[in-house]
């Protein structure tokens, strides 16, 4: 058991109540992310057979691991999570015990699945609290130095998330503006005020949550709890049930000025640290407002990145001649209205279905209650490849002037 | 589908009898200075992002 706990620094967890609550949250956030994945179709084989399945930009052909069955189709994902239950339940029995090299042996499966989801099964079913959730369980299960990379990391999440809300959807607060409920609590006229609130708390006011001066530190703390409280107005319990705990345990009442650890045996931590920035980069490097086209939007941070509606409308030509029209109208806001996971269903059908000559689609989007914009048109969606990790050129940006359709109502968070 | 100035309006399924979506309060004031908003936000970004880099190459700077 020695080289296991000295390979993943299991001895900081031991001598830590910082980290052994950390674990628990850590356990508490598999145990949400689980809870709402067990009966998800989108990681089954149904998903396959259905063409219902969306795979990640950087590995379009995820349907080999789409293997599992839920119901009412089979018991095999069930199975799964009910295995990776016992196993939580174990880890928690151990890390009563205080035996902490055993509780974290159990606790890693979890962590494996988890990341292997998200990160390969399939483009659909994670969000921003995933990230969350990954980062922090790797800097806990695996790296040297947890407590100050725990803490740098969450304050680095809300200093990168920051990028995502320069734009008019916070700038001026048309997210919110444009939804038939406004911003919650809150009157109309007053939303660029809070909205740009937070854009300065979380470029400023986060690092003042790492501060060894207690009023800054304290009023940080708050600012942000009550943030996270607010805003599960809008997002529900899974987003607070990740973060708020770790800001609890890591900010709170226990907290204690972390100095930054020697150079040389932190540096898988900085390495972890650049790689967040690079992730939050990427769309920003794609040419493009990436709010509109969503190239590269999912590899970084991307919560209430703008607010959506749009139009795909597809003719599908067959080789008898016969011409079959879909229109697929999306109005809710956080349904993020991604080119890449419409064409992919596009090219799913184009694939299976030897009958299909071409498939001519457009799509309109609308961003913050601009207006529609078509930025795509073309004749045959069926010969479209979709690059990763730079801009598709039949993905229309500004500078290509785009035909604009017309003015979206105001919709709502769905 | 109705029209309000050039362009007509586009009303989802699920979305009838909304509102246009329109500037409200004080986004009708700030509305003409959005791009000069977020160049000041970026300048604050990048401002506040090297110096918590030098802060941190002075910490370790001092202790080698």
């Amino acid at each position: 058991m020695d080289w296991y706990r000295r390979l993943f620094s299991v001895n900081e967890i031991e001598e830590n109540k910082v980290l052994w609550l950390m674990f628990g949250a850590t356990i508490l956030s598999y145990f949400a992310a689980f809870n709402s994945w067990f009966y998800q179709n989108a990681t089954t084989l149904d998903a396959y057979l259905d063409g219902s399945y969306i795979c990640w930009p950087y590995f379009q052909s995820c349907e080999k691991f789409l293997f599992l069955r839920t119901l009412p189709e089979g018991y095999s994902q069930p199975f799964i999570y009910m295995l990776l239950f016992g196993l939580i339940f174990l880890s928690v029995y151990f890390a009563l015990k205080k035996d902490w090299v055993r509780a974290h042996m159990a606790i890693f499966p979890s962590f494996v699945w988890h990341a292997f989801t998200i990160f390969i099964l399939t483009f659909g079913i994670s969000g921003n609290y995933d990230y969350y959730l990954f980062f922090l369980a790797f800097i806990l299960l695996f790296l040297p130095h947890k407590e100050f990379f725990l803490k740098l990391t969450l304050v680095l999440f809300y200093f990168t998330a920051a990028t995502i809300k320069i734009h008019e959807g916070w700038v001026l607060g048309t997210y919110f503006s444009a939804l038939k409920t406004g911003l919650p609590i809150f009157p109309d006229w007053s939303i660029p005020i809070w909205t740009n609130l937070v854009i300065f708390m979380q470029i400023v006011g986060a690092w003042f949550l790492l501060s060894a001066n207690k009023f800054l530190q304290r009023t940080a703390l708050v600012f942000f709890v009550a943030f996270h409280l607010y805003s599960g107005l809008l997002v529900g319990y899974r987003y607070p049930t990740t973060v708020l705990p770790s800001i609890l345990i890591l900010f709170g009442p226990m907290f204690k000025y972390t100095p930054p650890p020697p150079f040389r045996s932190s540096v898988l931590g900085w390495i972890l640290v650049v790689l967040i920035f690079v992730a939050q980069s990427i769309s920003i490097l794609i040419p493009g407002d990436v709010k509109m086209t969503m190239e590269g939007n999912k590899y970084g941070l991307y919560m209430f990145e703008a607010n959506h509606q749009c139009i795909s409308s597809t003719d599908i030509y067959y080789t008898d001649g016969s011409i079959q029209s879909i229109e697929k109208q999306s109005e809710s806001s956080r349904s993020r209205c991604d080119p890449y996971s419409y064409w992919f269903r596009i090219k799913t059908a184009c694939e299976r279905d030897k009958e299909v000559e071409s498939i001519a689609w457009t799509f309109d989007h609308s961003i913050n209650g601009g207006t529609f914009v078509r930025i795509v048109d073309v004749e045959d969606a069926c010969a479209l490849k979709y690059k990763p990790f730079s801009h598709n050129e039949w993905i229309k940006t500004i500078e290509d002037n785009p035909e604009i359709m017309g003015l979206p109502v105001e919709n709502v968070y769905d | 589908m109705f029209m309000i100035d050039d362009f007509p309006v586009i009303v989802l399924e699920g979305l009838e009898g909304n509102d246009v979506a329109h500037l409200k309060g004080l986004q009708v004031f700030l509305a003409p200075h959005t791009e000069a908003l977020g160049v000041l936000w970026w300048v604050i970004y990048f401002a506040i992002f090297i110096f918590v880099l030098y802060k941190l190459f002075v910490f370790y700077w001092r202790r080698m």
